[in-house]
This record gives structure tokens, C-alpha cells and sequence, in this order.
């Protein structure tokens, strides 16, 4: 075989390359010098070619007669479900109408109040739990506080002693009689 | 039909392209037109690598699907066939993986398609190459090349259909299974001589 084929590159890559016409002009002159001159060249590229002819006795199956209605039957299915998936209101809505006239949905209402009453009863609860947790030391003495000038005023427990003893003093006096 | 996007594309010539572009725009009597016009040629290519004809057209009927959905995301970037075949090429891929899966969890198949040579097609082989002079007939010779096609890798064989069944040039083959062109000049030259020395003793 010759020796410039050799060198540039797979001699069977070339000369399939050469049988299926996608050669570079330059390189497919090389090859049909080589087989001009070269006897195992010539052999090699006939049974490389023989063995593709043998390829033509493969059985080609066509698609069954029902195929292309199958499939088309197949496609228009897939896209009214693709369609119904899509859509951009899945499932129905209810529908309001407002007093101006226009058309909306109550779905933003509802989540609204949904809120509302969430965070209310969130707030009532931790109220409660604040009060529970922490009490208030001036709520606890709160009618000590109200009653302070009061006690201030009557000074020490042994006045209240003598108060309860001798009952509320009368400063009412009796005019003397003449 | 064709927007200015497409304006420059060099496949617009390509008749099958104008069909798709007007599937694209909702025309789906042209979409018809490509099934009818592909089917046979998809279901023979995909029934040699998967080896059973209501699993090629299983296949290919989902190749269409795929276009289909996506025609509206349709761009012109490769002639229609190489796309078509290119999407086929993907699924026969995956479809050969999780055949593979399946052959894992159970080792017994009776039908090797594209998992290997059919037994009655290897025993016809090695009993024919005992005897070399011997004429075979023209069912016997297709079994055999049938078998010398199954004992190509995946990837060899389907350049050599795509090349013998689709006449595609390398670049095209090249393309359509994401490939260079010269990978692809290497894969069939590796190709053509395993087929050459399983059929010598036959040329």
C-alpha cells in the first residue's frame, strides 16, 4: 500500500471516506492513484464496498396503516390536555360584581379578612400570655395606691386601735344651758 | 409565513421546513403532510436499532408528538430531517438505556434487537462460516447482515442508517447525533470495516 497514505492518516478512514464522496478533491486523487497502483488497495476498497451493498437487503418496515391517523388522533388529545393544564383559571371562580360595574374576583376580600381575624386572635392570645407571664407589681398594689394620702393622714396602727375602742368622737357639743 | 428571523436561515429552501413553519403558525394539514412523508422512513430506522416493529412505531409516534408540542417554538436551524432524526437519535437513546436497565433486573430475553444478535442470526453465522463456499439464500444473506448490523455498537449503526437509509452526508449525520464530522468519518470507517470482516466470508 503506499506510503503517503499511510502517513496521512487511517488508510480505511480515507477509503470509506473516498466511497461515500466526502473526500477533499486532493485527498481523492491520492486514493485513486493508490488504487490505480496498489492491488491490495483495489481489494480492500471492493470488499469494503461489497459489504455496504449487502446492507441494501435489509428489510425496511413501513409504519402500519394506521399510524399516521393514530398519531395524529395521538397529538390533538395531547394538546386539549396540554390546553385544560395550562389554562390560566384551572378551576372555576366565583365572580362579583362590583357597583361600578366592573368584574372582580372576591378571592382578594376573603384572603384579606382571613388576615384580619388571624392576626386579631394572634394578639388576643399574646395579651394574655404577657399578662400570665409578667404581672404588673403596681396593678397588684393598685388600692394600696388609690387609699395613699389616707393612710398617710391617720400615721400608726395604734390610732386605728384607739379609733375601733372608743368609736367616732362627737364634736357636736351640747349647748350649755343657762 | 417566514418571519424576518428566519429570513437568513440557508434551510428555507428545504420543502420540509416550509411545512413545519406553517404547522408553526397552527396549519395542521401541513403538519399531516410531514407524518405522512416521514413515517416510514422514521419507523425503518428506529425498527433496526430497537429490533421490534410496535416499539420503533411507539417511538416514532412519539417523535412526532414532540414536534408537535414544540412547533410553536419552532426555529429554522438545520434542515427538518436532521431534526427529526436528531430528536429520534435522543429518544432511541434513552430507550436503549432503560432497555439496558431492564436487561439488568432480568437477564432473559429472548428477542436481542439492539441489546445484541439474535441467537437463531449468530448460530446462522458461525454455522455459515464453517462453510464459506456454501450459497446462501437471499433470507439466509439477510439474516446475516442483519446480525452483522447488530454487532455494531449503537452509535455505529446508527450512522450507517442514517448514511445507507437517508443518504445523509457527514455533516448531516454529524449534526443529527451531535457529533463532529470527523468523529463521524471515524465512527462509520470503524463501522464499514467491522462489516467488511463479519461478511468476508460472504463477499
Amino acid at each position: 500500500m503506499s506510503d503517503e497514505l499511510e502517513q496521512s492518516g487511517s488508510l480505511t478512514a480515507k477509503l470509506v471516506a473516498y466511497l461515500d464522496g466526502e473526500l477533499p478533491e486532493a485527498a481523492a486523487r491520492d486514493v485513486e492513484q493508490s488504487l490505480a497502483s496498489d492491488p491490495e488497495v483495489r481489494a480492500e476498497v471492493e470488499k469494503l464496498n461489497r459489504a455496504w451493498e449487502l446492507l441494501d437487503l435489509l428489510p425496511r418496515p413501513s409504519a402500519s396503516g394506521e399510524f399516521s391517523n393514530r398519531t395524529l388522533a395521538t397529538m390533538k388529545a395531547a394538546e386539549v390536555s396540554t390546553d385544560f393544564a395550562f389554562t390560566d383559571e384551572p378551576t372555576p371562580t366565583v365572580v362579583v360584581k362590583t357597583q361600578n360595574g366592573k368584574v372582580s374576583s372576591p378571592k382578594p376580600l376573603i384572603v384579606w379578612i382571613t388576615s384580619m381575624l388571624v392576626i386579631a386572635v394572634f394578639c388576643f392570645f399574646l395579651g394574655r400570655l404577657v399578662r400570665q407571664s409578667s404581672p404588673d407589681p403596681l396593678l397588684d398594689d393598685l388600692p394600696l395606691i388609690e387609699n395613699l394620702d389616707l393612710y398617710q393622714e391617720i400615721g400608726d396602727a395604734e390610732f386605728l386601735r384607739d379609733f375601733q375602742r372608743r368609736g367616732p368622737r362627737d364634736d357636736r357639743r351640747q349647748p350649755e344651758r343657762r | 409565513m417566514v418571519d424576518s428571523e428566519t429570513d437568513l436561515s440557508p434551510y428555507l429552501h428545504d420543502p420540509d421546513v416550509q411545512l413545519m413553519l406553517r404547522a408553526r403558525q397552527g396549519d395542521d394539514a401541513a403538519f399531516a403532510v410531514l407524518v405522512e412523508n416521514y413515517q416510514d422512513r422514521l419507523v425503518a430506522v428506529l425498527y433496526h436499532i430497537i429490533g421490534k416493529q410496535e416499539a420503533a412505531e411507539d417511538l416514532a409516534q412519539e417523535v412526532f408528538l414532540r414536534i408537535y408540542r414544540h412547533r410553536k417554538k419552532y426555529e429554522v436551524k438545520a434542515k427538518f430531517s436532521t431534526w427529526l432524526f436528531r430528536i429520534a437519535n435522543n429518544l432511541a437513546s434513552n430507550y436503549r438505556r432503560d432497555g439496558a436497565r431492564r436487561n439488568e433486573a432480568s437477564l432473559a430475553t429472548n428477542e436481542s434487537g439492539s441489546m445484541g444478535v439474535r441467537p437463531e442470526e449468530n448460530f446462522l453465522a458461525e454455522k455459515s462460516a464453517l462453510m464459506p463456499a456454501r450459497v446462501l439464500d437471499r433470507t439466509e444473506t439477510q439474516t446475516l447482515v442483519r446480525a452483522a448490523l447488530d454487532s455494531l455498537s449503537d452509535r455505529q449503526k446508527m450512522a450507517v442508517l442514517l448514511h445507507k437509509f437517508e443518504q445523509m452526508s457527514y455533516v448531516d449525520i454529524a449534526t443529527t447525533m451531535d457529533l463532529t464530522p470527523q468523529a463521524v468519518k471515524s465512527l462509520l470507517s470503524r463501522a464499514r470495516e467491522n462489516l467488511r470482516v463479519y461478511l468476508e466470508p460472504f463477499l
